[in-house]
Formats: structure tokens, sequence, C-alpha cells
């Protein structure tokens, strides 16, 4: 944890000291040197995002209930008495997100995700499918993302988004994700990769398009 | 650059798309294990047996059969004391801080009596758990009739209870004839049973799995109109299905 930690901050330190100009005075008459920082004025940007992940125990959860199917339920078993189920299998977590970023630091926007697990129901007898057995997601969350190293063609990030979730065992739900780590490399187009918790799952990446606020 | 972000977008989406739950395989049609299993359950939850077990041992203790009494006691309520009062019999078990009171009138089954079993315990009390309806003249034998609710069902069931005490160590088995209704509160499903008179249910001491007799079950659903239907049959340790 303290190497991981290390790491972090030299990237951070690294980053912060190269992506800013500087300039140089040489003060013959006292023998010193003068270094300015110049921090490039931030311009506005909007970032469009489109990302898949993998599946999480949030995501898991709140498509197939808190232990929801230990429950025994005459009905659903004698309807399904003659069937069986057919492997399940997860669609992978899509998110669509958009931010702004306000300052160099700072972005704010929004992000919705669907995932789905996907299964059937087979005839005992025939192994025809008799019906669907597919459980879904809906994720609708505001996000921020905090930058803590904004290069040109590199940023590293974390974010957080609190917002709504609905699974097909819980309903609509209060729920949040994060991102414990994000990176993403490119100008324009750019590529993401992003390590985190929450229904978006606990890997991510996907691409994106930014653009300069008022410009395309 | 771009051939970089879609090789990691290809790695990625392939990891997603993962098997997270192993499915089942075919097999047999469960509805008959289903409703049987249901049904011996609502037997089971009246406390056919289990409440049985006081009426049994109360009718010794009336009837003056010390060495059944003394049998029954040390099997079924050691570490219990049961006292005999004008009008009941008291089980106070200080282990499970449970009291099972049997107002039984002074008068036995056989005279005619008609029993009512209650339970008081720390955090709970309970009135009538169980009636038993005596018949005059006839030994080891009475009515257990049971109505109430339970996991979103209505349970109506009566049964005529037959006990025989069988062998030198003075093993209890039960037979159980009746019927018996079962309803979903919302009328979503209905289920009804009827032990066969020849064949009748038969519970070897503290056993909740009858060791032999046969069981009509009719199980309708009322929301999809679909029914179904068996009979079935208990050996010693088997289960046959006759459709």
């Amino acid at each position: 944890m303290r190497k991981l930690l290390c790491v972090v901050c030299a990237l951070w330190l690294v980053g912060t000291l190269s992506a800013q100009e500087r300039r140089v005075e040489y003060d013959e008459k006292n023998n010193t040197v003068k270094i300015t920082r110049i921090i490039p004025q931030h311009v506005p940007k909007h970032d469009f995002r489109l990302g898949v992940g993998t599946p999480s125990v949030a995501s898991i959860a709140v498509m197939d209930g808190w232990g929801d199917d230990l429950e025994f339920d005459l009905r659903d078993e004698m309807a399904n008495a003659d069937t069986y189920l057919s492997d399940q299998r997860f669609t992978g977590a899509y998110s669509l997100s958009y931010t702004y970023h306000a300052k160099r630091w700072l972005q704010w926007g929004g992000t919705v995700g669907f995932a789905a697990a996907v299964r059937s129901r087979l005839a005992n007898d025939t192994g025809e499918k008799v019906r669907s057995a597919n459980q879904y997601m809906v994720a609708v969350m505001p996000t921020v993302r905090f930058v803590y190293l904004n290069r040109e063609k590199v940023q590293l990030y974390s974010s957080i988004s609190l917002g709504a979730l609905y699974g097909t065992a819980t309903g609509w739900m209060p729920w949040g994700d994060l991102t414990l780590f994000g990176c993403s490399f490119g100008r324009r187009l750019f590529g993401f990769a992003e390590l985190g918790t929450g229904p978006f799952g606990w890997g991510r990446a996907g691409i994106g398009y930014r653009f300069e606020a008022g410009k395309k | 650059m771009k051939k970089y972000i879609l090789l990691c977008m290809v790695a990625l989406w392939s990891l997603t798309g993962c098997k997270i739950e192993e499915g089942g395989s075919p097999g047999d049609d469960r509805s008959n294990r289903i409703v049987t299993n249901h049904v011996l359950g609502a037997i089971n939850h009246m406390g056919a047996v289990w409440y049985g077990h006081y009426a049994i041992y109360a009718e010794a203790l009336l009837s003056g059969d010390e060495a059944l009494c003394a049998v029954l006691k040390e099997r079924w309520f050691a570490g219990e004391s049961i006292t005999l009062e004008e009008d009941q019999v008291r089980f106070v078990s200080q282990k499970y801080h449970s009291c099972y009171t049997l107002q039984t009138q002074g008068k036995q089954l056989s005279e005619g009596a008609t029993w009512q079993l209650s339970y008081a315990g720390n955090f709970d009390r309970e009135k009538n758990l169980a009636t038993f309806v005596g018949i005059e003249g006839q030994m080891r034998q009475y009515r257990h009739s049971y109505q109430g609710e339970g996991d979103d069902e209505e349970h109506r069931i009566d049964l005529m209870v037959a006990y025989e005490v069988v062998g030198s160590d003075y093993r209890v088995v039960i037979n159980h004839r009746g019927n018996g209704r079962i309803e979903e509160e919302d009328g979503e499903y209905s289920i009804v049973f009827a032990i066969d008179e020849e064949h009748p249910l038969r519970y070897e001491e503290r056993t909740h799995w009858p060791s032999a007799g046969e069981l009509t079950i009719s199980y309708k659903d009322h929301v999809l109109g679909k029914q179904h239907a068996c009979r079935v049959r208990f050996e010693e340790n088997d289960i046959i299905y006759i459709p």
C-alpha cells in the first residue's frame, strides 16, 4: 500500500512539473537562477465516454437479489417444475458518461449504465427454450471526477458517482459508484481504463471524445 | 495508440461476457415432489406429530399408566417438569424457558374430552396451538383439527389420529387419517389433499416424514389455470409417485 502511494505521488509530482511551462531567468548580479512556473490557462472542455465493465458484487446483487432466490415460492416452483435453467452469462456493464472540464482538477457530469445477466428456461424433455429468465440493471448517476495528473495526452483521476440504481430483483434504490484509479490516454479521441467498485464493474475501459467548450 | 485502445477494449469486452452462474441439467418433472413436500410441511406446521406427544403423554398420565409415562417422559420430555393439576397438565422446560399447558378439564380423551394446548415462553404467547377432541369409548384415538394462517397461506386440516404403543421399549407409532386444504391468501393457488383410509400416514416416534401411507394431492394454479394431481405412497426410506 505504501509503495503504491509513493508511485502515485511520484507520478503526480512528475506530471505537475512537466505539465507546466517554466521560465528560467539568470540574475548575473546576484548570481541566482529564478525559475518561474507558468501554469497554462485552463480551457473548459466537454468529455463524452463510452465504456464497458466487468461484473461486480453490486450489479449481480441488484439483478439476482440479496439471496432472494433462497425464498421458496410455491407457484414459481410449480410453474418451473418441468424446466431447468441454462448457464447465466453477463453481457458487460455498459456506460455512457458526459463530464464538463470545469477546472484543471475538477470535472462534473453524469453517467448512465446498463448491464444484463441472460439465461433461459429450457424444457426438461426437449431442451428447447420455454422462456427467458433475463435480469438487468440500469444506473443513473451524477459524476464528479478529480484529476490529479492533467497532461495533454494523459490524465490520472478518481471519480465518485451517487445516484439511483434499478435492478430486476431490487427495484429502484440509491446507490453509488467509485473509480479508485482511472487513466485516460489520448488528446481528443482517447481511451481510458479504470479500477473501481460499484455497478459499472471493478474493471472498466472504453473510448471517449473531448473537445473545447464552444468548439467541436 | 488507436490500435492499443482497440485491443484493450476487445480484451475487456471478452472478459465481461463471462459465465456468472452455472445452469442446471435436464431432470424429471419436480411437480410431485414439490407439492408432496408442501403438504407434509403443512401437516408438520400444525404440529400433528409434535403436539400430539403432549396429548399422548397426558392421556397416559390421566389413565394411570405409570410405566408408559416413565418411558415417554424420559424419551420426549427429559429435563422438563410435568405437573398434573385438577384441570390441566403443565409441561415446563427450564432449558428452553417454555411452558406448554394442556387444558384437560380433568377428563381423558377416551371419555370424550376436548383438550386445548397452549404455549407461553419468554417473548411469545400463543393460545390454542392445537385442539384434541377425544372419542368416548375409543382408546388411543382423537381428532386433531387445525385452522390457521402462515407463510401467506391459510391452512384447514382435519386429522383422525390413532396411536399404538409397540414393543417392550414402548415405541409410539402415530397414524393419521383425514384431509386438508391449503389456500394462498390472495387466491393464487390452492391445494387439496386426502389421506387414504386404508393406508394412513404412519409416523415412527419424532420423525417428520411418514414411513408408510398414501396421500392424494390436487394442486391448482388459479392465475395460470393449471392443475396437477398425484398420488403418493410412502414406504420405508422410499417414496413412490403414482400419476
